[in-house]
């Protein structure tokens, strides 16, 4: 009797096993297993991770023409019949078999892996800056843009065709092109932000750091920072400390500053504005003053203020999370396009979270309030940088969860009800391309369209500008006012040139 | 014999092709040996090491050289660079494109009426270039070899119309200039104006050609930022003028030899005239022949030229910048004591080596007992900052290593790395500072573009076996690892040393390197608070500059406070010969009444090595020719 039931009990056993290992997909990378992905993104090539010399692929559908492939470890998706199952299979699911050859012959089935074609697509265009990961110096550095339905990448400027100089922080309005703001640093045009707008590049006499177009074009909200790059010798080794720091506005239209006192308060650091699509909240980050030794104490509370666009009023400033609660420290607030949603980046400490391994993004229901901590998108490494797609489906962002020191562009979809799913990794021709690529994905941007205007006409507005303006200065405010910021190439930030000091208003 | 001349062209045998006789077989191959042996001796690893060049085959990597006039072929020399480091490939490389750019030169020469001599001093120009280790040898040698091409392809070309043939010209000069750069585009221009007008007596097209030509290389001299060739011998004017006058001289020398040689053959080569026997009209007998330059000298006298000028290069060639560079090789491979005896020919020691020498002295277990025997200056800080240039950072960067402060290395690896690119060093030198991080993820990141770099791939490999199955030497790195933190923008020294103690008391390295970095910063006596810390590393005798130390705080103490001072000695002693040596030193200042600037050589004769002098003037003044590497017993 015994030996009958440990028979029957080993053969369940063995049972149970084998289905399991049968059902387990097979490994690659990217890992691109269990996502959700964009009816119109480029073939997602990747490296099978499992022994064998060659291998036979099969992606296919519900619905169209299957692709079989007949292949080694790395598996190129030709483009076409890629794009052709795609659409067919919108809302559906895109299956991949895998299987290996055998040593007598045939094939062995190593499994299927099942992702989902979501219905609704990512914006056609992503933005980003590419760098090495960059301490004091910078020697080459530029803005790419990337068509998401194939592998095209375009340079839109880089830094070695104005002399070396530093290209920062891109900003676009409503997720379209024009008008759209780069900020520059250049020995011989000192630190202007280049406004392109009807494919002119008008050059802005005035740095400015993190930056944020109000939906109406009109204005842009920006910070003046005061930063300076420092270093730990354990954990993470850069580190950002903000001295000092204000929001501030810019009339485009007026061509003026503005300096509302409700948030550039002297007690508080503000930082990292962010309009809601209706114009009339501006979202931001702020925190008491602390002095450098205290750096790992710094948290910012997420805050909002109402703006009143025709009248220019402001309201009462709110804390959406306040820092002594949550015991971490809020950045990045980005509402999404349909106003139902805001996600932001909570750290250990600070306003920089692309070093802080412990930044996670978040997410509030702006409807209930409600917050939670997207558990299905971050990693231990730092998760930062998002951005939406403009019908508030998609989210990209930057994660470091790779290897801990090169950040990677991540795609996220985000359902109905908020519901993210597993992120993938932006897709590129060479499967292995990022197990060896030194530079770092520094704030991925979604754009609808792609950008118009060609490298020669930012390198002439830098160097030789057919239009230049220098703002007017808020006429409520004395010469104090001219707060003088030079952009930091390694933040994006600004920090104070010589001239007067930053002056808070009373 | 126009026509005969006509159809020859046609049927591609230019009328002045040279020919080959053995002697030029026999000397072009006396000429590729000899080249090989030279550069075989210069050792092309040096030459690789010294400039570093990469080469990825991707195009991201292709697109950085594209975007310049001269990049391809930078791009090119790059990739040829990457057999340097095997010594054998790298000689055979560069034989054979001397022998090209030799064998181009005769054509171009033959068929352009040029002086015979030329391929001869482009030969002899490039063997003494190669001596200078930083020139971008493979570069100018493969622009010379387009030159040469453009110059010949230009030739070739049947064209009988001079505007067609004006526009070849042009498009000559765009396209090698776009390849070479503006330098070998110019010199193409001037090729043609040579070929077209001095040697085919075609003035109106020479200047046509020349002057569009000029033109062209003047637009791409906007764009050519990498400039190169040529940008280098304009900036460094310090060895090029000696260069120079060794070049000039030594034609100058040759053609002279040459001249005599001739005046001596036709003199003892011409018949004598004979007397007339008759008084017959002379006009009756024939003319005697003129005396008969043997065809064959001259070639020889060429190849013989060229050989003596391999010679001369050898002889010219950089010796303390190949000390240096052997220091360098030496270092990369962990062999201190190959440092140490490179370092004594080195001459002046770069800032960058200053750093390998300390390294070095305390992986000896010299750094307290020679440490101002070698030249020290306070201006140089045992661990500097970035004020002391991008070559220090990857050096600064390994010497943090080890020390135990894998974040502050990263720090200055990544800096390095930013300002020299992906250099296989560099790319090394970060996949171990995240191993010792725990960061195998980035680690391999780092592998795996080594490994796509020719001439990294064996230490890519290397590299990623130590990663996978820590080796030793990672654990070792790992206990040294600092575990509190210091946050700061910059950590004076002694802080990041004393950190590194704290977190593992058995870090010697940065117990010593604590130490000296007081007597550099002269302040002995802190390092006389220290001593009972030496008995934690097993140390019997104190080491010398420690001792020195000792005696010149216990001085500067008794002076201060007329008390003699009590000192903690943790059991150890002074030996008498250092306390002699010390009463020596004080009653030399005193000979001078404490005139420190009177009294300078003849203590730098005797305690030119010693912190005591160190202290007074701020320098060593040892010389390291005849020391001895030994320690404290």
């Amino acid at each position: 009797m015994i030996p009958r039931h440990l028979f029957s009990t080993l053969l369940a056993w063995w049972c149970v096993t084998f289905l399991a290992a049968a059902q387990t997909p097979p490994r690659i990378s990217p890992d691109y297993n269990g996502i959700t992905l964009p009816p119109n993104i480029a073939p997602l090539n990747f490296r099978i991770e499992e022994p064998g010399q060659r291998f036979q692929v099969r992606l296919h559908g519900a619905q169209g023409q299957a692709i079989e492939l007949t292949t080694r470890a790395e598996v190129i998706i030709p483009l076409k019949p890629w794009r052709a199952l795609l659409e067919a299979n919108i809302g559906g699911a895109l299956r991949v078999d895998i299987a290996t050859a055998a040593p007598g012959g045939g094939w062995t089935a190593l499994g299927t892996i099942t992702n989902r074609i979501a219905r609704e697509p990512v914006d056609g265009y992503l933005t980003y800056r590419l760098l090495r990961p960059l301490y004091n110096v910078f020697t080459h550095l530029g803005i790419y843009q990337r068509n998401l339905s194939e592998y095209a990448e375009k340079v839109v400027l880089d830094n070695q065709s104005f002399g070396k100089g530093c290209v920062n922080c891109h900003c676009f309005l409503n997720q379209r092109t024009s008008p759209m703001l780069l900020q520059i640093r250049h020995r011989g045009a000192g630190n202007p932000m280049l406004l392109a707008q009807s494919n002119q590049v008008t050059q802005v006499s005035r740095a400015f750091g993190y930056s944020a177009w109000h939906p109406s074009g009109r204005l842009i909200a920006y910070s003046a920072n005061k930063l300076s790059l420092f270093y730990h010798t354990t954990g993470e080794t850069r580190d950002v400390y903000d001295e000092e720091s204000n929001l501030g506005l810019y009339w485009v239209d007026r061509n003026q500053l503005e300096i509302p006192p409700v948030i550039s308060r002297r007690d508080r650091q503000e930082t990292w504005p962010a309009w809601s699509p209706d114009g009339k909240w501006l979202y931001f980050c702020s925190a008491p003053a602390l002095p450098l030794e205290r750096a790992r104490e710094i948290r910012y509370d997420l805050q909002r203020v109402s703006f009143d666009l025709a009248t220019g009023a402001w309201g009462e400033v709110e804390t959406l999370l306040s820092a002594a609660d949550s015991g971490l420290s809020a950045a990045q607030p980005k509402p999404s396009p349909d106003g139902r949603f805001l996600m932001f980046c909570l750290c250990h400490h600070g306003h920089f979270p692309i070093y802080q391994p412990s930044s996670d993004l978040y997410l509030i229901n702006l409807a209930t309030r409600q917050i939670q901590r997207l558990e299905t998108i971050n990693s231990p490494e730092a998760d930062t940088w998002h951005c939406w797609s403009s019908n508030s489906r998609w989210v990209v962002f930057s994660s470091k969860r790779m290897d801990g020191v090169f950040a990677r562009p991540y795609f996220t979809y985000c359902d109905a009800e908020g519901q993210f799913s597993k992120p993938f990794v932006l897709p590129q021709r060479d499967p292995e391309f990022y197990s060896s690529f030194l530079r770092t994905y520094n704030v991925p941007e979604l754009t609808i369209e792609p950008i118009t205007i060609a490298s020669e006409q930012w390198v002439e507005a830098i160097q030789a500008p057919r239009r230049a303006v220098k703002p007017q200065p808020d006429p409520r405010l004395g010469g104090g006012q001219t707060m003088s910021v030079e952009v930091d190439s390694i933040t994006s930030g600004t920090k104070p040139v010589e001239g007067p000091s930053p002056s808070k208003p009373q | 014999m126009a026509d005969s001349q006509e159809i020859r062209y046609f049927a591609g045998v230019h009328p002045n092709r040279p020919n080959w006789s053995r002697l030029d077989v026999l000397g072009t191959a006396a000429l590729g040996l000899a080249a090989f042996g030279f550069f075989w001796w210069l050792d092309p690893a040096l030459q690789y090491l010294c400039r570093m060049p990469q080469f990825y085959p991707d195009a991201a990597f292709l697109r950085e050289f594209t975007a310049r006039p001269g990049g391809l072929v930078a791009y090119a020399a790059n990739y040829l660079a990457q057999w340097q480091p095997t010594a054998w490939q790298g000689a055979l490389i560069a034989a054979l494109l001397l022998l090209i750019v030799c064998a181009l030169a005769r054509l171009a020469c033959g068929w352009a009426n040029a002086p015979r001599r030329f391929p001869a001093f482009l030969v002899s120009a490039l063997v003494l270039l190669a001596a200078r280790y930083d020139y971008a040898w493979l570069e100018t040698a493969l622009g010379l070899v387009l030159w040469l091409g453009g110059v010949l392809g230009f030739e070739a070309v049947p064209l009988r119309w001079g505007p067609i043939k004006w526009l070849c010209s042009c498009a000559l000069v765009a396209v090698i200039g776009w390849l070479a750069g503006s330098i070998p585009g110019g010199a193409l221009a001037a090729g043609f104006f040579l070929s077209e007008g001095v040697g085919g007596k075609r003035w109106g097209l020479g200047a046509a050609c020349g002057l569009s030509g000029a033109v062209i290389a003047g637009v791409l001299f906007r764009f050519d930022s990498g400039l190169t060739m040529g940008a280098r011998v304009f900036s460094r004017s310090n060895w090029v003028v000696w260069l120079g006058v060794i070049l000039l001289l030594s034609w100058a020398a040759g053609w002279l030899m040459e001249f005599a040689l001739e005046q001596w053959c036709k003199r003892r080569l011409a018949p004598v005239p004979a007397k007339p026997k008759s008084a017959a009209p002379a006009k009756s007998r024939p003319a005697p022949k003129p005396a008969q330059w043997p065809a064959w000298f001259g070639r020889a006298g060429e190849y013989a030229m060229v050989l003596a000028v391999f010679l001369v290069a050898a002889m010219t060639v950089e010796q303390s910048q190949r000390s240096r560079l052997e220091m360098e090789r030496c270092a990369s491979r962990q062999d201190w004591a190959g440092v140490l005896d490179w370092a004594k020919q080195a001459g002046p020691i770069p800032k960058p080596m200053h750093l390998q020498l300390h390294r070095a002295l305390y992986h000896q277990g010299l750094l307290l007992d020679q440490l101002f025997a070698w030249p020290q200056t306070s201006a140089f800080v045992l661990l500097p900052g970035p004020e002391a240039g991008f070559q220090v950072w990857p050096v600064l960067s390994a010497t943090l290593l080890e020390l135990g402060q894998p974040n502050l290395a990263e720090h200055w690896a990544h800096e390095a790395l930013e300002v020299g690119g992906e250099r296989p060093d560099l790319l090394l030198l970060l996949a171990k500072i995240n191993a010792v991080k725990g960061k195998l993820p980035a680690a391999n990141v780092f592998l795996n573009r080594l490994r796509q770099c020719p001439a990294g791939r064996d230490q890519a490999a290397a590299a990623g076996r130590e990663i996978s199955e820590p080796s030793t030497e990672i654990l070792r790195l790992r206990a040294l690892k600092v575990n509190s933190d210091y946050p700061a923008s910059r950590i004076p020294v002694s802080v990041l040393l004393q950190q590194a103690l704290l977190a593992n008391a058995a870090n010697r390295m940065a117990f010593e390197y604590l130490m000296a970095h007081y007597l550099l910063s002269l302040k002995p006596e802190l390092a006389a608070k220290h001593l009972g810390r030496f008995k934690d590393f097993q140390v019997k005798t104190l080491p010398r500059h420690i001792e020195e130390a000792v005696l010149a705080a216990q001085r500067e103490a008794l002076l201060k406070t007329q008390i003699p001072p009590e000192v903690d000695m943790a059991g150890f002693t002074i030996r008498p010969e250092s306390r002699q040596r010390f009463e020596r030193f004080i009653q030399l200042l005193a000979q001078h009444k404490g005139d420190v600037v009177a009294a300078r050589p003849a203590l730098a004769r005797e305690f030119g090595d010693t912190y005591w002098f160190y202290s007074i003037y701020e320098t060593t003044a040892g010389t390291p020719a005849g020391l001895k590497l030994e320690k404290s017993p």
